[in-house]
């Protein structure tokens, strides 16, 4: 069984359904839309392509256990996925911005009735991890003007910031 | 979000355009970048991120700052998820910090961590506190003079303020010794009410706790000796309240309350309003006793869930946790949820908490333990946090053995709440138990014995580092001794100017982190492979390895790794010669300070944090 998926630039897309459970956004929608075309008025298309590849890899894994945001994280990303994300600065932005926007991964958390507010945490916190552990990645190591560099940041702090924040990393360090 | 510029204002316009769904055809107009995520997925790249990448990202720019200084998500996780001490002024949750103190927390851990894990960790700042130590004031030096008690008397036990200006020290003849470690050092003052009459301090044990509430409070507890109706004394504990005065360098200590006791405590501790005591039973060795609580408030002994007896008991805001044998000699860690400070207790519980949650952690011990529980002995290392997880790591020594094992569970604190919330809220269904158990399956880490050592290896609080010192002959000016002798100050080694100064160099300063370690299935697996020495005067297996040896260690060994791992500390060169005196040492992870005690009573205060 398949549905169909119209993204902001008007594109359709005609995705399994096991595929398009995979985002939670859809699976809340689905029920309601009967035959008709699902809107993503947020997503464009050529991120949703780069999403449904990532589900159709992952549709028959294990969804995650639920996750309260308390557990140290690892930065690991499996080799598939590190291919995946392997993608300029503006798309990797916009699908952490897209998962967030989707939900993606919230199945498991419903059906254990953990309540909806503690669900959409979860959901969120799951749903770019992958992005977010890419950045997280670009940035350590990283002093504060390399990260501005890497990421096109403008440094817009004043003279009197910066001497604020000399001021503050002193007090700290010798108190 | 008020505080935030212009970007984040973009930020949050764009967060509610994506959650309200607009209609088809709609698009994102604005590009993202780092800065302009959402709050939320910046957090959760904040979560991915180590301490020091943290703090660089605070410094990027306007918006990342301001996010930094506004919203403490920024640093939570990252702090508690370190396992290192979080240098705050109160030990309260961290979630009740503002930004700003995470913030300043974290720049001063950066500071002390990046110290700590350099090849060689310089020494930024040392003093030394010669003995006698100087009375603050007339009254002091009274009390001082009536107590006169030799170095090694006096400083029998001790403890250290976070920040490293106050120590406690408690004689063997249970005076309490208050010292401001600024400076040239001075006795804030002495508490002599409880000293045991010559002679008998044998048999009187000499047992405290201080709970520090913030910078300058706290409260003591100690043991005592009481008066009854009859006339006759029995044991007990004595409250005091402690006021640290840093501008005087003096302190204040008034006696607040005092209760008795069945015998004299092997352990006391202090727990928000409840005061936790270890008393051995008539037929356990002296060890090992059975915990019982009093109220602070009243006085009042208050019944608690049953629990093996403790050889080792620590206690937080929330919870306490005991390391207890069981009859068959199993070894347990428990950890006992206290009630709830925002929910109002039954009627009954004037007199029983006998339902407090209980989580219960058997230990994969084996060996000796079976057949000698008495002589086991451990440190419970866990950091409070008010997190809903933190790990605990228990470092166990059996049998006195110089290796020690450590394990490690993380302690659900969030499901010790709930219990006892539903407890008090009557939603308990029947059969529904708040003691649960579980199983720690294998070591995490362990530390062989090291030949030739005279004092233990030491953990430190967040049990993820130890530190310990070595006795080598050696010329402290050799070129290989130089980048770990610091030339700062004085007290230069004068062979043959001092008495005590040897003319050698043989102090060396050592500290290693855990995760360095060699994991425990290599060890286990290198067993009567590895060239370790084995001390026949030991009835159990009794594994060293020894650093004179190194070169025999085969690359890549558990010896090797653990050798390796070791990181040698600079030091004050007048420091270098004294290893024959060295009576104790310490580590302050809060200050990044370390503390050699020598048996001439001189203290030697070394700082590898703030200078």
């Amino acid at each position: 069984m398949s549905i169909t998926i119209v993204t902001s630039d008007n594109e359709q897309f005609c995705v399994e359904k096991l595929v398009a459970q995979r985002i939670a956004l859809i699976e809340d929608m689905v029920e309601n839309a009967g035959d008709r075309p699902i809107p993503l008025p947020n997503v464009t298309a050529s991120v949703l392509r780069k999403i449904l590849e990532y589900c159709e890899h992952h549709k028959n894994d294990p969804l995650p256990p639920y996750d309260d945001g308390s557990r140290s994280r690892t930065t690991h990303i499996s080799e598939w996925d590190q291919k995946f994300i392997t993608v300029d600065q503006e798309m990797l932005f916009e699908i952490i911005l897209a998962a967030n926007y989707l939900e993606m991964k919230p199945l498991l958390y419903v059906r254990l009735n953990v309540p909806r507010v503690q669900c959409l945490t979860a959901c969120n916190a799951v749903a770019g991890d992958i992005g977010c552990k890419t950045v997280a990645n670009m940035i350590k190591g990283k002093s504060p003007e390399e990260i501005r560099k890497l990421f096109n940041i403008v440094n817009n702090f004043t003279p009197e910031e910066e001497a604020q924040i000399r001021k503050e990393a002193e007090w700290a360090e010798d108190r | 979000m008020a505080d935030r510029g212009d970007g984040g204002l973009q930020v949050a316009n764009l967060n509610r355009s994506i959650t309200s769904a607009p209609g088809p055809g709609h698009k994102i107009a604005m590009k993202c970048n780092l800065d302009t995520l959402p709050e939320a997925l910046i957090f959760e790249i904040c979560n991915h991120l180590d301490l020091v990448s943290l703090v660089t990202l605070s410094q990027v720019n306007q918006s990342l700052r301001t996010l930094s200084v506004s919203r403490s998500s920024f640093w939570i996780h990252t702090l508690s998820a370190s396992g290192l001490v979080i240098p705050v002024s109160e030990p309260r949750p961290i979630n009740s910090f503002t930004p700003k103190e995470l913030a300043v927390a974290a720049h001063r851990m950066v500071y002390i961590e990046s110290n700590l894990r350099a090849p060689i960790p310089r020494l930024r700042g040392w003093q030394k506190i010669a003995w006698p130590y100087t009375p603050g004031n007339e009254e002091i030096k009274d009390a001082n003079d009536r107590n006169y008690e030799t170095p090694t008397d006096a400083l029998y036990m001790h403890l250290v303020h976070d920040d490293a200006e106050w120590a406690f020290f408690v004689s063997v003849h249970n005076v309490l010794r208050i010292v401001h470690l600024v400076g040239e050092g001075k006795i804030s003052n002495v508490w002599d009410m409880d000293k045991c009459p010559e002679g008998e301090h044998s048999e009187a044990r000499v047992t405290w706790a201080v709970d520090l509430r913030n910078c300058h409070e706290g409260i003591m507890v100690m043991n005592c000796r009481l008066k009854g109706e009859n006339g006759f004394e029995t044991p007990g504990f004595r409250l005091l309240d402690i006021v640290l005065h840093p501008e005087t360098g003096l302190a204040t200590i008034k006696a607040i309350g005092s209760c008795p006791t069945k015998g004299s405590a092997t352990h006391l501790n202090i727990s928000r309003e409840y005061i936790l005591v270890v008393i051995p039973s008539k037929h356990s060795h002296a060890d090992i006793g059975e915990i019982s609580l009093v109220r602070w408030s009243d006085m009042k002994p208050v019944k608690i869930p049953q629990l093996y007896p403790s050889i080792r008991l620590v206690a937080y805001e929330e919870y306490f946790i005991s390391v207890g044998v069981s009859p068959n000699h199993q070894v347990w860690v428990q950890i006992v949820g206290l009630p709830p400070a925002d929910m109002p207790l039954p009627e009954d519980s004037s007199e029983s908490l006998e339902w407090l949650p209980v989580h219960s952690y058997l230990l994969p011990t084996v060996g000796p333990i079976w057949r000698s529980p008495e002589r086991i002995s451990c440190r419970v290392c866990h950091l409070y946090s008010g997190e809903p997880r933190g790990d605990i790591h228990v470092w166990l020594r059996p049998l006195h053995r110089g290796t020690r094992s450590i394990y490690t569970m993380e302690m659900d604190l969030d499901a010790l709440r709930v219990s006892a919330k539903r407890y008090l809220s009557g939603a308990t269904v029947q059969g529904e138990s708040t003691k649960k158990f579980f199983v720690v399956e294998k070591e995490s880490f362990r530390v062989l014995e090291e030949a030739g050592l005279r004092h233990l290896v030491m953990p430190a609080a967040s049990g993820k580092r130890m530190i310990w010192w070595r006795e080598v002959k050696g010329d402290p000016d050799a070129e290989e001794a130089k980048p770990y002798i610091s030339n700062m100050g004085l007290l230069p080694v004068k062979p043959g100017a001092d008495n005590e100064c040897s003319p050698v160099e043989t102090f060396q300063l050592y500290l290693s982190v855990i995760e360095d370690l060699a994991p425990i299935s290599q060890i286990e697996k290198q067993r009567g492979g590895e060239r370790l020495m084995v001390d026949p005067t030991n009835e159990y297996e009794r594994l060293m390895i020894d650093p004179a040896k190194a070169n025999e260690y085969s690359e890549g060994s558990a010896a090797a790794i653990q050798l390796k791992a070791a990181k040698r500390l600079e030091i004050p060169r007048g420091l270098a010669c004294r290893a024959e005196q060295v009576y104790m040492f310490l580590i302050v992870e809060w200050s990044g300070t370390f503390l050699v005690q020598l048996r001439s009573g001189d203290m030697w205060i070394l700082k590898y944090g703030k200078h």
